[in-house]
């Protein structure tokens, strides 16, 4: 058992190594990533000025337009890494024709499925710090720390909730036959509720009923919720602002703790199970991957 | 005491559903009731047309694929069961060099990844990896981006990474297939020293007849999904349907004397047919078709010689593995 946990482990390592080898060999690549990020946080700063002498109602979101969209670049950032790339990067494999490869050694099924993930997240993930430091430094972004651990604690769990997605979409690839660049699962979750119910720039009360009540099924909204309300100054912990905790007898970021653990626990290993299931009835099809 | 062979089939099956619209599709038998037994250190070929089931089949042995029915054992392993150890213990090397080959890193950085993902100790991994590259000539070449070699070498780096892990069985599925012909032999070259030198068990997928009469101990002869034949070339060329013949030219033989050495050519042993063509001296020739022809050739020329006839020169026209395998192709089995 450790010693499969010690190869599963060293070969993420070399995953990650190779990845971050391949990433790091253009540098025009890492330029433009970082121009990227510092574009992005200013379209965020100006838009804030358009809501700094307005009488628009963040609450119970604080009082920092650039900090509660900053933290909503992160959610959206983790998720692109995570529910979105995972499709594509099995695409890759399937086209480049290495999952044969990759199933011919030691490794577990998810192992390099993991490993070929470590370019989005070598590329997304210090999104995250730059989004936070540049909304910091240049556009006035602030942030409560006192509830660090919590905070953490919520983005451990978007991270595996979104995880969890991102392999159900991926096994699509194998156990539902999509083999172009796109599949239903991330088109419906990223492309259309996240990015319409999530309430990455706004607070999901702004929109009508029944989105807030659609925004309510992603782990997203939760995620958003809780870190708005521990992170962003002047952010209440007691008004209940999304359809579930009104309706549940907890405060607001109990719920949201609640609900995403639940769709943690739900989502991630039914990701697992629909990924190795995929690859199973792969072997079977003889759709495993493609050669010439 | 019988050896029990690494690979061991009976009636291995894989069928794959054919869509021919949205709503109807049809069943391809693509490996068909497979019967075959490998033995350890030999070069197994499997020839076959495209399509005819090789790769499916290979694919099969490596627990890549699940069989449809029959049962098998690879190292030991059932071929339905331990799927995951049959992968863990086989390696393989697909028709394009540029399968698990990446561009962005060199040569050695390639294999450096691919002996931790393999699981090759730590303490082995560079001195296995210089080993390799001075055994398949790559070491001058370490440090070149893969897309600035040549496809031969490619298909060498491609062959190295599959020999990091010191594995019983290699499979290749065409490793020749996109090579011209200098990177193509010497690939060969390199397939039997692999052989020679580690003792690897090698089945290999190829629809070029003289690599596998080259390289094989043994042809498995793949159409429609089965197996037709199975065996040495020399034994596959003994079993066809067709006798091997000689050609002995010789000087002007008067008719009387024609009859009387056919008569007795004809009464040697093993001798199927004998005839005799040309009037003229410069084109008079016998043709003799025999099984096995070595045993008779000899008497053959005594018998001629007896009667006093001049023998210009013999020609012995064994078939080849192209002529065994388009006639058992075409009749559907020569065994």
């Amino acid at each position: 058992m450790m010693q499969q946990l010690r190869r599963e482990w060293a070969s993420l390592m070399v995953f990650s190594k190779r990845e971050y080898i391949i990433w790091s060999s253009y540098r025009v690549n890492a330029w433009m990533w970082f121009l990227d990020v510092l574009f992005n946080t200013t379209i965020v700063f100006m838009l804030s000025l358009l809501t700094r002498d307005s009488t628009l109602d963040f609450a119970p979101y604080g009082n920092n337009y650039v900090t509660f969209v900053v933290l909503g670049f992160c959610v959206h950032y983790i998720s692109w890494t995570n529910l979105g790339d995972p499709f594509r990067r099995v695409a890759r494999i399937y086209w480049g024709g290495t999952m044969d490869l990759y199933l011919l050694s030691p490794l577990s099924y998810l192992t390099p499925f993991m490993g070929i993930m470590f370019r989005s997240v070598i590329d997304d993930y210090p999104r995250v710090i730059l989004s936070l430091l540049f909304g910091g430094i240049f556009f006035g972004a602030a942030y409560s720390v006192n509830q660090l651990p919590l905070g953490l604690l919520f983005l451990a769990l978007i991270l595996l909730s979104t995880l969890g997605i991102g392999m159900i979409s991926a096994s699509s690839f194998y156990l539902l036959n999509f083999k172009q660049n796109t599949e239903p699962v991330r088109f419906l979750l990223q492309d259309v509720i996240v990015a319409l119910a999530a309430g990455i720039y706004y607070p999901i009360t702004v929109l009508p009923e029944s989105l807030q009540i659609l925004g309510g099924f992603i782990p997203h909204t939760y995620a958003l919720d809780a870190l708005r309300r521990l992170i962003v100054p002047g952010g209440d912990f007691t008004t209940k602002a999304l359809p579930l905790q009104h309706w549940l007898p907890f405060a607001p970021i109990t719920t949201d703790i609640v609900a995403l653990t639940a769709m943690t626990l739900v989502v991630l290993p039914l990701g697992v199970w629909m990924y190795v299931s995929g690859i199973e009835k792969a072997r079977r099809k003889g759709t495993l991957t493609r050669w010439q | 005491m019988a050896v029990e062979p690494v690979i061991a089939l009976q009636q291995l099956v894989k069928t794959f559903q054919i869509r021919d619209s949205l709503f109807r599709s049809h069943p391809l038998n693509a490996v068909d009731n497979v019967d075959l037994d490998v033995h350890t250190g030999e070069v197994l070929g499997l020839l076959g047309r495209n399509g005819a089931g090789k790769t499916t089949l290979i694919k099969m042995m490596a627990g890549l694929l699940r069989p449809d029915g029959g049962t098998g054992r690879v190292l030991g392993y059932d071929v339905y069961r331990d799927h995951k150890k049959i992968r863990a213990s086989v390696s393989l090397v697909a028709p394009t060099a540029d399968v698990g080959t990446d561009n962005n890193l060199t040569v050695r950085q390639n294999l450096e990844f691919w002996a931790v993902v393999y699981d090759l100790d730590r303490q082995l991994r560079d001195q296995r990896i210089d080993e390799l590259l001075t055994f398949l000539n790559l070491k001058s070449y370490e440090d070149h981006w893969p897309i600035s070699i040549s496809a031969g070498m490619r298909q060498r780096l491609a062959i190295a990474r599959s020999l990091l892990v010191h594995n019983p069985i290699l499979f290749l599925d065409e490793p020749t297939v996109k090579l011209d012909a200098a990177g193509a032999h010497a690939v060969r070259e390199f397939i039997r020293k692999i052989n020679r030198e580690f003792g690897i068990t090698i089945i290999l997928t190829t629809h070029f007849i003289f690599e596998a009469e080259r390289l094989c101990d043994r042809v498995a002869i793949m159409d429609e999904g089965k197996i037709m034949s199975c065996d040495s070339v020399a034994n596959l060329r003994r079993h066809l349907q067709r006798y091997d013949s000689s050609v002995i030219q010789c000087g002007e033989v008067p008719e009387s004397l024609r009859r009387e050495a056919i008569r007795h050519l004809g009464a040697l042993p093993q001798v199927a047919s004998c005839s005799f063509q040309g009037e003229r001296a410069e084109a008079a020739q016998f043709e003799i078709s025999a099984d096995p022809l070595e045993s008779v050739l000899f008497d053959a020329l005594k018998t001629l010689r007896a009667h006093d006839i001049d023998i210009h020169a013999v020609d012995t026209n064994q078939p080849s593995l192209e002529d065994i395998f388009l006639d058992t192709v075409n009749s559907k089995g020569a065994s």
